[in-house]
């Protein structure tokens, strides 16, 4: 069929009303409602009173959504680089055709596939219980005392154990990029390298790591937007070092059993907001960061 | 090809795993939907109708159901998950309730706690409800705007009220709390109330030669070191119940509506009595009576170890831990329950505690024949045989003044009927969410003895 303004008009018009519908319009208003005070967040707009910044300069006088920012900064930053690089480690030694490999990649992946709340509670309940949990017990079978007796859930180290939680659950899915990735990659390039005499290390970063830099930029892009909606297992391990801005907007439009009183929808989408600016800033950073060159493969 | 069939075996488990496990647990189910629950109801109906007739006998001859027959079909959006103890006896219940008026239809919607901002959302959406129940200070703050006045109902005789008015039948206190938090209008009607004090194994006191519930606070640190000295844990608590201990001592010293100004701004931490509700809790902390366990000690790990273990003597928990343990807990474990003792210097006294209630509320927008159907129904759950069953099945404390409280909480019973004064459900420590997270973690410092009563205040007082 020809293309034409009216085919690409039909094609794409039913893909865009969704998305004006689904994701314009709810965009649209939580920014306006930023901006305004209201009671509850279905109100109508006819109840709303122009609050102007006031929602912003109580958010940003808010210590513990100050914190938040901080914790989600240093989420985005530390299990980024595990998950990421555990990730490509992983996916390294999968494709090298071992025996097993597609077990083993299964198997890596699956936790990717479990919910988040569910994961975030199987390693609170199961794992760091410091009585009969996982690892205690191994680490008593170790005969690791100091190990054994380490308090995963208290106060200090429960960001740790976050994030544990956290990498083990994401490593599979970006590792199936990358897989996927490297196995586009033509067995030429690494017989010709092997005959020059090329390691294993040299064909990783001459071969591999350039030819799969558009995913690597790619998969950093998806990890700051997947990151910045931090929530299950901030709700699991409920903890002020682990408090991520989707806890803090989530606690203040709906707010506690026992803080009801504390709802206030306008500051909520404020907070939305800020969390949009932050992700689209950083994703367009990392964008220019990583630059993709286009090769032939 | 056998990877293969591993690994999709493998993601059918996990994604089925993930589906069982993951949120959204929004469950709907209508009464008269499961053969066995219809055939116990139908023997419980026939009790039932007979205590209808009895009343048409025995009281002013018309109860507010007979006087017109109920006849159509209510929502009702409801606080508990579907597989909650509650929820099966309200289904119960219901069962019981149409078969007694058969033109009556109840729909459920079980939310969980969510239920609270479902209902608002769903309402301004346009949704068909025409009952719901929540929290009374979820009621308050977030639905009054939604929420019928029920005040004349109260005086009309039901179905099981042996044709005395309602408000003759059921607790006086819930009654009184329900109209106070609404100027003097019932707005809604209380159930499954609940209340919040020290919890303890009372085996452990019992062999420690404590005959007496602490009643000071001088008391409470004799009674720590008998049963440290014993071998035992004298305290325990965890993530969910962290600020209690700081919260109650607090409400104690300066009464609950202070604690929530101070729970709401930064800069009212400079006050000398929050430093010397610390000091308190510290010295606990220092004589080392709370559990080591304390600081990672994350829902429901504490309260299991509480039954399980048998060697921690109080939790400050809420009536509903016996239920939520029930199962983890021993057939010897000997159930107690105290009111928080007081403190020197304290503006109040053990008459004033936390506690709260569920109550069933009905959209001002419902009409006429709902809202009887509504009323009738939460007279009749709150004053028949199923208000008893809340307290046998899912060991809630029962509404209607002859019912029998459930063995473990007898104790508690005691606590709560010598309240007059009330604190906020968990003490108001953590009623504003912009603090009670931060001052949550600095409590369990305090109790792990990781900082110092000053830097408890510094560190509480920073949101």
């Amino acid at each position: 069929m020809k293309q034409t303004k009216r085919s690409i008009a039909i094609f794409l018009g039913p893909a865009a009303l969704l998305y004006v519908l689904v994701f314009f319009y709810p965009v649209v208003r939580t920014t306006m409602m930023s901006f305004f005070e209201m009671r509850g967040i279905s109100s109508p707009m006819k109840e709303w009173t122009f609050a102007g910044l006031k929602n912003f300069n109580k958010l940003f006088h808010t210590q513990l959504f100050l914190i938040s920012m901080k914790n989600i900064g240093k989420i985005w930053l530390y299990t980024g680089i595990a998950t990421l690089g555990f990730a490509l480690l992983l996916a390294l030694i999968l494709t090298q055709g071992l025996k097993f490999q597609k077990f083993f990649r299964a198997s890596v992946y699956l936790p990717n596939v479990i919910a988040a709340v569910a994961i975030g509670y199987m390693w609170l309940l199961y794992v760091f219980n410091n009585k009969f949990g996982l690892l205690t017990t191994l680490f008593k079978l170790l005969g690791w005392e100091k190990m054994a007796q380490f308090q995963w859930l208290s106060g200090n180290n429960m960001f740790l154990s976050m994030c544990i939680a956290y990498v083990f659950s994401n490593t599979g899915y970006f590792m199936m990029m990358y897989i996927a990735a490297m196995e586009n990659i033509s067995r030429d390039y690494y017989d010709s390298a092997h005959i020059e005499g090329a390691n294993v290390f040299q064909r990783f970063l001459y071969i591999t790591l350039p030819l799969i830099k558009g995913v690597l930029g790619m998969s950093a892009v998806l990890w700051t937007t997947r990151t910045i909606g931090f929530f299950a297992l901030a709700q699991v391990f409920s903890n002020t070092s682990t408090f991520t801005p989707m806890l803090y907007t989530y606690r203040t439009l709906f707010a506690t059993e026992a803080g009801s009183e504390s709802v206030n929808p306008g500051v909520a989408a404020a907070s939305a907001v800020v969390m949009t600016l932050t992700a689209v800033i950083v994703s367009q950073g990392l964008k220019h960061l990583i630059k993709t060159e286009n090769y032939e493969i | 090809m056998k990877m293969r069939k591993v690994f999709s075996v493998m993601t059918a488990a996990a994604l089925t795993l993930s589906l069982l496990t993951g949120c959204g647990g929004n469950s709907s189910g209508s009464a008269g939907t499961t053969a066995a629950t219809s055939a116990a109801a139908k023997e419980e109906s026939t009790v039932a109708k007979e205590e209808t007739v009895q009343a048409a006998e025995t009281g002013n001859g018309e109860t507010a159901a007979e006087g017109e027959e109920l006849n159509g079909t209510i929502e009702y959006w409801s606080s508990w998950s579907e597989t909650e103890n509650q929820a099966l006896v309200l289904q119960k219940a219901a069962e019981a309730f149409t078969e007694l008026h058969p033109d009556v239809k109840i729909n459920f919607t079980f939310n969980g706690r969510d239920n609270r901002y479902l209902v608002q959302s769903a309402l301004e959406a346009g949704t068909h409800i025409d009952v719901m129940d929540a929290n009374i200070d979820n009621i308050v703050n977030l639905w009054s705007d939604y929420v019928m006045d029920l005040t004349d109902y109260m005086d009309k005789p039901y179905d099981t009220t042996d044709g005395k008015p309602y408000k003759e039948c059921v607790m006086p206190s819930m009654l009184g709390l329900a109209s106070s938090l609404f100027d003097g209008k019932t707005m809604c009607i209380p159930y499954i109330p609940q209340a919040f004090m020290v919890f303890c194994n009372k085996g452990i006191f019992e062999e420690v030669g404590i005959t007496e519930y602490p009643k000071t606070w001088d008391e409470l640190l004799d009674a720590c070191a008998k049963i440290k000295a014993a071998g035992y844990i004298p305290i325990t608590t965890e993530d969910n119940r962290r600020p209690s201990w700081v919260g109650y001592y607090l409400s104690r010293l300066v009464g609950d509506e202070r604690v929530k100004e101070i729970a709401a701004d930064s800069s009212q931490w400079d006050d000398p009595k929050i430093l010397e509700a610390a000091k308190a809790i510290e010295e606990l902390a220092t004589l080392g009576y709370f559990d080591p366990n304390v600081a990672s000690n994350v829902y429901p790990a504490g309260q299991n170890d509480f039954v399980i273990s048998g060697n921690i003597a109080m939790f400050i928990n809420g009536t509903w831990m016996p239920n939520e343990t029930a199962e983890a807990t021993p057939e010897d474990f000997k159930w107690g329950a105290f009111a928080f003792p007081e403190v020197p210097n304290g503006i109040n006294g053990r008459e004033a505690g936390c506690y709260s209630t569920y109550a069933i509320a009905v959209n001002k927008e419902a009409t006429k024949e709902a809202a009887d159907i509504a009323v009738a129904f939460a007279a009749y759950v709150t004053t028949s045989e199923y208000d008893q069953m809340f307290s046998d099945e899912a060991n809630s404390i029962p509404m209607s003044l002859d019912a029998t409280w459930p063995d473990n909480l007898l104790e508690a019973r005691e606590v709560m009927n010598s309240y007059t004064e009330r604190f906020m459900s968990q003490t108001s420590l953590g009623s504003s969410t912009d603090s009670s997270t931060i001052i949550s973690d600095a409590c369990v410092k305090l109790y792990a003895g990781e900082i110092t009563a000053e830097e408890f205040v510094e560190e509480a007082g920073s949101f």
